[in-house]
């Protein structure tokens, strides 16, 4: 089977510090993988480097066969990737519908000549997008918040609001930077069964998490980084139990 | 020889230049705030220290008020106005429309306390010529030069041999990390914007001195300054004034074949140019 | 009466660079000294093509959009490429360098003594010689940049470079091209600018480097500030206060030798207190 997304020999130094040493992995199609190590082992510089952010100094990434290197990240979106950020970079002051708005794919009426001189067209296009962002809000389940702002939305409904972007754009993989980071239980249990739903419809995930608990509920493989270098890679159930790797994360066993 | 004159004359201008290059550089790679106001405080320097020599203060004297003064002033708009917007998150626009209102009370207010045209200093080290070698300097642009290379090694030293310098530069590198390991950085930018008003007051005396004053030519000087400190790479001190000489000097023998008039044009060409080819700098610090 | 008449015209005129500014500094966020540059190129432009009665005011006036449009886009170009206040030294460069053309390149500008004798505009053998025959043009073109603007507000471009303003990364993570977006705000910005600078030009019939230069931005720069960013109302509001403070300052007995001075020294305080207390302005959103 090839490779969906192959990440090959990449390296990356920033001044005197190396995020990334040689580090290779790949996953598979219509799959949940957890990307885990400890902090500063190289998770988000990958994923700036996949998505086009970041030019590694070494090393190519391959998706779906085709090379993605000397591409610009909005060459990489409408491709099918597309990321959430760890720290969110919602639009604060626009409402959650704006949000989406943003972030929908298509070019129909999206410059600035159409809303000059194709008022009626462009009003149209508008519409339009709003209907599919209501969808798309309802998807993960925050239709009822469409017309609030950032500021007005919990913490979790912001990070769901997050997928919802990832959605717009239309990608086939996407590429989750800690979704559960600092989730109540409830909307923890949301956040999964997002990710499950996500899966269901095809998509392709890759996510950042560091909650043992969620990885387990989640992921059909787990890629364990550490200073910038894939150390292994393999299903859930022989990763969590290495003693090697706990010791590198935690300093003990990690539970199963 | 008037290449040699030119080329002297240009390494005197550029050590002002590079005065108000190393002064803004410290402030921007130390707070991230694009300081335009600095010009204005060029300006208030030069200024004070007119006023305080035309009251019959020694030449001296009136220096070390006008740098005072300015000091101040900056530290003033530093606490007041700066840490003000900071504190409730500003975005860099903010901060710069509020530098160049700052900007504009300065360099008007002077013109309403003085006036708007030209003044000289009551003092006639601008006149009085040593010749060596076929080549003539001011006693003002001997001064302009002096001062320019010790402040220059003195704002270096304290850079990098001083416990301030030290803290500096932390907080100029990583402003979060130093917040969190208390190292007080809106003090550090306090310090800092002092510093710098104190070195820019003084250019602004000297080429006051050397030239005429006037309240609207600080921002000339600034951009001239600041294409420097950029091309000669942010956070860089030594990159700042070598570049400020080098285009001075530039300028000033281009006056062979390109009436004075079209200086900033072609300086700000270059700078264009520059952006283009090397936007990073010459000397990259970060 | 015709005082009154000529405050209007003015505002009218002011409304439209208001308008080029509000798009590039209130909207997308891009710090900009140089409105006054441009709308002098707007208005050199229209001055040059009709005084040799080469083109009528329309033509020309649309001349002059074009060309500030083009302008303002190539000058953004360089420093949006790169990242980091470039811009704000570039935007200082271009006023500075612009007034220093205006000033220096005397056989196309007439120099420091400027250009005499620009004809007002006529159409169909109309002329629009006196003052409530400007107003109605000047108003005709503020009608339309209006319109731009508020089309441009509600489209989905609109929502775009609200955003960016937010959080440029963010959106470039969206897969839009970013400094597309800026250029094609310089550019409408430019034209707007470039508008508002042939109608000055028609209207006053004499320009000269002064009219241009960094202290005309400051006051435009000032304009959107008290009036507020974003939004239609703060784009007329502010030029018609602002340049009502003339006025008012009239009525306090200040020397001709310091009456600009004092002027700018206002527009610098003005900028800092609604900086510090109110930074969305009279009628507009935060800046």
């Amino acid at each position: 089977m090839t490779d969906y997304l192959d990440v090959r020999s990449v390296s990356k130094s920033f001044g005197g510090l190396r995020a990334l040493d040689d580090c290779s992995f790949s996953i598979e199609q219509n799959k949940s993988t957890c990307l885990v190590g400890p902090n500063g082992a190289g998770k988000t510089t990958i994923f700036n480097v996949i998505t086009g952010f970041v030019g590694p100094d070494q090393g190519s990434i391959h998706f779906r066969g085709r090379p993605l290197n000397g591409l610009t990240p909005r060459q990489i979106i409408r491709g099918g990737i597309a990321r959430t950020f760890q720290n969110l970079r919602l639009f604060g002051e626009m409402t959650a519908l704006e949000n989406v708005i943003v972030y929908l794919s298509g070019d129909t009426a999206s410059g600035p000549v159409a809303a000059l001189a194709r008022p009626f067209h462009t009003h149209a296009e508008l519409k339009r997008r709003r209907e599919r962002a209501h969808l798309l809000l309802a998807e993960v389940g925050l239709a009822h918040k469409a017309a609030d702002t950032v500021q007005n939305l919990s913490f979790g409904q912001q990070k769901l609001l997050c997928i919802a972007r990832a959605l717009a754009t239309g990608a086939e993989l996407l590429l989750l930077d800690e979704p559960t980071a600092g989730l109540s239980q409830a909307a923890l249990t949301a956040m999964v069964d997002m990710v499950h739903r996500l899966r269901e419809r095809g998509h392709t995930l890759l996510v950042v998490e560091h909650n043992t608990k969620i990885v387990q509920k989640i992921a059909d493989q787990i890629i364990f980084l550490h200073q910038g270098r894939t150390v292994t890679q393999g299903p859930p159930g022989t990763i969590l139990a290495d003693p090697k790797l706990a010791e590198i994360y935690f300093g003990g066993v990690l539970n199963p | 020889m008037l290449f040699l004159q030119l080329l002297i004359d240009g390494l005197v201008s550029g050590c002002a230049v590079g005065l108000v290059a190393i002064s803004f550089s410290l402030i921007y790679a130390t707070t991230r705030v694009f300081h335009v106001a600095h010009a204005g405080l060029y300006t208030l320097g030069g200024y004070i220290a007119w006023y305080a020599s035309t009251q019959g203060l020694p030449f001296v004297l009136a220096c070390v008020l006008g740098v005072l003064v300015t000091t101040a002033a900056g530290a003033l708009i530093q606490r007041q106005l700066y840490e003000t917007l900071e504190r409730r998150a500003a975005t860099p626009l903010v901060m710069l429309i509020a530098s160049l209102g700052a900007l504009a009370m300065l360099q008007n207010g002077i013109a309403i306390l003085f006036t708007p045209n030209i003044l000289q200093f009551p003092n006639p080290w601008r006149t009085q010529i040593v010749s060596l070698a076929g080549v003539s300097l001011s006693y003002a642009q001997i001064l302009v030069a002096v001062a320019g290379v010790l402040v220059f090694c003195g704002l270096l030293c304290v850079s990098r041999y001083t416990q301030l310098g030290l803290r500096i530069r932390a907080v100029a590198s990583n402003p979060f990390l130093a917040e969190i390991t208390r190292m007080r950085p809106r003090a550090v930018y306090v310090h800092v914007m002092m510093i710098g008003s104190g070195i820019v007051a003084l250019a602004g005396i000297l080429v006051g001195l050397d030239q005429a004053m006037q309240p609207y030519t600080g921002i000339l000087m600034l951009l001239t300054a600041t294409i420097a400190v950029i091309a000669g790479g942010i956070g860089s001190l030594t990159g700042a004034f070598t570049v400020s000489i080098a285009l001075s000097v530039l300028q000033n023998i281009a006056l062979v074949v390109m009436p004075g008039r079209w200086s900033i044009a072609a300086t700000f060409g270059l700078f264009i140019l520059f952006i283009l080819v090397k936007p990073e700098g010459l000397f990259r610090k970060r | 009466m015709t005082f009154i008449l000529s405050y209007f015209i003015l505002a009218t005129i002011f409304s439209i660079a208001a308008l080029s500014t509000n798009l590039l500094v209130g909207v997308i966020g891009i710090f900009s000294v140089s409105q006054a540059a441009i709308f002098g190129v707007g208005a050199y432009t229209v001055a040059l093509l009709t005084l040799g009665q080469t083109l009528p005011f329309a033509l020309a006036l649309v001349a002059a959009t074009l060309l500030c449009a083009l302008l303002n886009m190539a000058l953004a170009l360089p420093s949006l490429r790169v990242a980091g206040d470039y811009f704000v030294v570039t935007s200082f460069g271009c006023q500075l360098v612009m007034t220093a053309v205006f000033i220096n390149w005397a056989t196309l500008t007439g120099g420091a003594s400027g250009l005499v004798g620009i004809p007002s505009p006529s159409l169909f053998g109309l002329s629009a010689d006196d003052s409530p025959a400007f107003l109605a043009v000047a108003g005709s073109v503020l009608a339309v940049a209006c319109a731009g603007f508020w089309l441009l507000m509600r489209s989905p471009f609109g929502m775009t470079i609200h955003a960016i303003r937010l959080d440029e990364l963010a959106v470039a993570a969206a897969g839009r091209d970013v400094l597309r977006c800026k250029l094609s705000v310089s550019a409408i910005s430019g034209a707007y600018a470039g508008a508002a600078g042939g109608l000055y030009a028609s209207y006053l019939s004499f320009i000269d480097p002064t009219s241009f230069d960094l202290h005309v931005s400051i006051l435009i720069l000032t304009m959107l500030v008290v009036g507020g960013a974003r939004t239609l109302a703060g784009s007329l509001i502010g030029p018609f206060l602002l340049l009502a403070l003339p006025q008012a300052l009239a009525l306090i007995a200040i020397p001709s030798t310091i009456a600009g001075p004092v002027r700018q020294f206002i527009y610098g305080a003005l900028l800092i207190a609604f900086m510090l207390f109110r930074p969305q302005g009279i009628a507009g959103r935060r800046l």
